[in-house]
């Protein structure tokens, strides 16, 4: 590993700058990204992946097992494929079945345990699970290229190129469970384990591992193999709404772990005095695979297939001038702050360029984006010195006017049928007096106005006003986790609850977001990842995958 | 449903914390004491006297242990400042609101509670938390009563709404 370079505090972009929701909803996936971190420690323990179970019918409804020993221990994703009539495929969440159903295992499951998770895997939340069982997902077809893929093949054929480059992956996940979801595991139970101490690293495991079965089914349906490239293309689709929102929020610690560890990378690599040729090189490079990655982005919704027009544009003139930056003192740090001049879409690409090729210089900091013990926060004795520090950390929510209608219109709740976060119009809907606490600058703004003029001890006040209990707790909570607060007012009318689940996405290693609506979009994951007898040979240059065909 | 011990259901700590979350909240306390309550409250359920404790403290809503055990321990530590706080031993609910905070908790030799930051000691958690099925539906009907009534609006916002699923 490089010698550490300290980067100074100045060089840290502010949280008031940083955890706003349009930057958040402009983020990227980097190699800090939990994806890319995963098979960095699968490949350096070059994992083997066996199939010890593919009991399928010829038209691939059955069900498989693949193992793995992986930081000592053994896991194994149990996968069902079903025959789904056309009529019951949905993505939405009220869907009661699916075309396939995954459990991720803890071991190699017996045939009593394969039969306990055939039958109640597909029932997914209706279905009762155990300790054994540490994730559960399920995955629909893409109809179209799924169909495709397998007539070609049956046909002698490897399927057409741009079919998978547009569509990009073989079936599409409508949930990733983890962490005790109808009785699984908790995450507690396995956070220690190498390999796992990462956020979401099971869920992310059991993604990859996903899509090499989705691949397999393609073949077995269609009596040949594959291409590898077009494998290695094909990852796994996603479709998230509303229920990833409020994690960000009920997750403070996590968020200013996550996002520490991104600004550090950058601090890092912007604190680089002179770059050495082959990293010119490679920094050109990236910027070159940027533009044809923004190339092959596109989406259906017009708003949104202008914004990456734009970016396109944008990033082209950026492109050509970075070979200007690159022979300068500290050329990294000069050549984020003319970003500065950009649009935030520009400026977090940049961010996640350059931090890539400096893997010895940032990789140890995925080591830190857990949250192994909880909220350590500080005591604050008197409220005077919370009436200050509210003052210092929360002026970005003082600043807001909730006197205006329009800066409370939007509820957050949790359904009834699902029990899923929503978000509701307080005016024009049911149910705003149940509202899920996601309105956390209102509630500071709140407890501020009622701290009272004479000094008295926090806890009486909180004796005497119980409802300012959360309030207090984020105040306390926000002078060591300063990245762990969306500084944007999560009730107005203009949040968009997209920007938070792109910055979430981001961090899992999301790329080709295709918003749908402000609400809910379509992603890709493990597009350009290395395949399982991949691991062994660059398995980690896969950012922002460009499909060659 | 998972067999577990005679009577009793098997469920994931997070499951428990999570509806006696909504549940505490439903009977009318604060978000911030719902939360602490809940985390307490899953441990405690793995005592004996557990389920009877928590029963209580939802009865003694708006007041009672689910209010004052928080603000107790709030005190504490406001109090002593920094270093190894000592605290009183009680039963499994008061122990669970200790061993729910992120610090390291020993009992003393005269049979008090020391709690102190140890970043490498990691919070213990029962792998399954046992509870009667009539408890269960009990507080499932508590957290119920934060749940809200989906509109045709939120119907036609949701991820996957408005596609042709078969593409």
């Amino acid at each position: 590993m490089n010698a550490f370079v300290a980067p100074t505090p100045a060089l840290l972009r502010s949280p008031s700058l940083v955890m706003r929701l349009s930057r958040m909803g402009s983020m990227f996936p980097s190699r800090l990204s939990f994806l890319r971190s995963l098979m960095r420690r699968l490949a350096a323990e070059k994992v083997k992946v066996t199939r010890p179970v593919w009991e399928m019918s010829d038209d691939g409804f059955g069900r498989a097992v693949y193992s793995l020993d992986f930081g000592g221990h053994t896991y194994s994703l149990v996968a069902i494929s079903t025959d789904l009539p056309p009529e019951m495929r949905t993505d939405r969440v009220i869907a009661e079945a699916w075309d396939s159903a995954y459990v991720l295992y803890d071991g190699v499951p017996d045939a009593a345990e394969l039969d306990r998770i055939t039958a109640n895997a597909p029932r997914q939340e209706s279905g009762r699970f155990t300790e054994r069982d540490l994730v559960l997902s399920r995955a629909n077809k893409s109809v179209r290229l799924f169909s495709h893929v397998t007539e070609r093949l049956q046909a002698g054929q490897q399927p057409d190129t741009d079919m998978i480059r547009n569509v990009g992956y073989l079936m599409r996940t409508t949930a990733v469970y983890g962490n005790g979801k109808f009785g699984i595991a908790d995450r507690r139970l396995i956070a220690d384990r190498p390999g796992l101490e990462g956020p979401f690293a099971a869920e992310m495991l059991t993604v990859w591992l996903i899509r090499n079965f989705t691949h397999d089914l393609a073949e077995h349906v269609g009596g040949a193999p594959l291409d590898d490239h077009l494998k290695r293309h094909l990852g796994v689709g996603n479709s998230t709404g509303l229920g990833m929102a409020p994690f960000l929020v009920t997750h403070p610690v996590l968020l200013n772990n996550w996002m520490l560890a991104r600004e550090t990378a950058l601090a890092r690599v912007r604190a680089i005095p002179e770059l050495q040729p082959p990293q010119k090189v490679r920094i050109l490079e990236l910027a070159k695979r940027a533009t044809q990655h923004l190339v092959q982005w596109d989406v259906p919704d017009v708003e949104h297939q202008r914004r990456i027009e734009k970016l396109r544009t944008d990033w082209t003139g950026v492109e050509a001038s970075i070979q200007l930056y690159l022979n300068q003192a500290y050329p990294l740090d000069k050549l984020m702050a003319v970003m500065s001049q950009r649009s935030e879409d520009v400026q977090e690409l940049m961010v996640s360029l350059l931090i890539e090729p400096f893997g010895d210089l940032v990789d140890d900091l995925c080591e830190t984006m857990g949250d192994a013990i909880g909220p350590l926060s500080s005591v604050i004795k008197d409220t005077d010195t919370l009436r200050v520090l509210i003052e210092q950390y929360f002026s970005w929510a003082m600043e807001i006017d909730f006197s205006a209608p329009t800066e409370h219109q939007q509820f957050w709740y949790v359904s009834e049928a699902k029990q899923e976060p929503r978000l509701g119009d307080r005016y024009l809907e049911p149910g705003s007096e149940l509202e899920s606490p996601l309105d956390i600058a209102r509630r500071i703004v709140s407890l501020y106005e009622a701290l009272p003029l004479q000094n008295q001890s926090v806890v009486d006040f909180s004796r005497e006003v119980s409802c300012h209990g959360l309030a207090i707790e984020r105040a306390q909570l926000v002078m060591r986790y300063q990245y762990g607060e969306i500084q944007d007012n999560l009730v107005g009318v203009g949040c968009l609850p997209i920007d938070m689940l792109r910055c979430k996405l981001s961090f899992f290693g999301a790329s080709k977001f295709d918003p749908k609506s402000d609400r809910w979009t379509r992603i890709t994951m493990c597009q350009g990842a290395p395949l399982i007898g991949e691991l062994d040979k660059g398995a980690d240059d896969w950012w922002l995958p460009v499909f060659q065909a | 449903m998972v067999a577990g011990v005679s009577g009793m259901n098997g469920y994931s700590f997070t499951e428990v914390e999570g509806v006696l979350t909504k549940a505490a909240r439903g009977s009318g306390a604060g978000v911030a004491h719902a939360a602490r309550f809940a985390k307490a409250a899953a441990l405690a359920l793995a005592s004996d006297e557990g389920a009877d404790l928590v029963k209580a403290a939802f009865a003694d809503l708006p007041n009672g242990v689910i209010r004052d055990h928080a603000i107790c321990i709030q005190r504490y530590l406001a109090d002593a400042g920094k270093g190894t706080v000592i605290l009183p031993n009680g039963d499994a609910l008061w122990v669970g609101y200790i061993d729910s905070l992120p610090y390291k908790s020993v009992e003393t030799p005269t049979g008090e509670i020391a709690v102190y930051i140890d970043v490498f000691a990691k919070p213990v958690r029962p792998p399954r938390v046992f509870i009667s099925d009539e408890n269960m539906a009990k507080w499932q009907a508590l957290a119920a009563k934060t749940y809200v009534p989906e509109t045709e609006q939120s119907r036609l916002g949701g991820a996957g709404a408005g596609l042709n699923d078969n593409d």
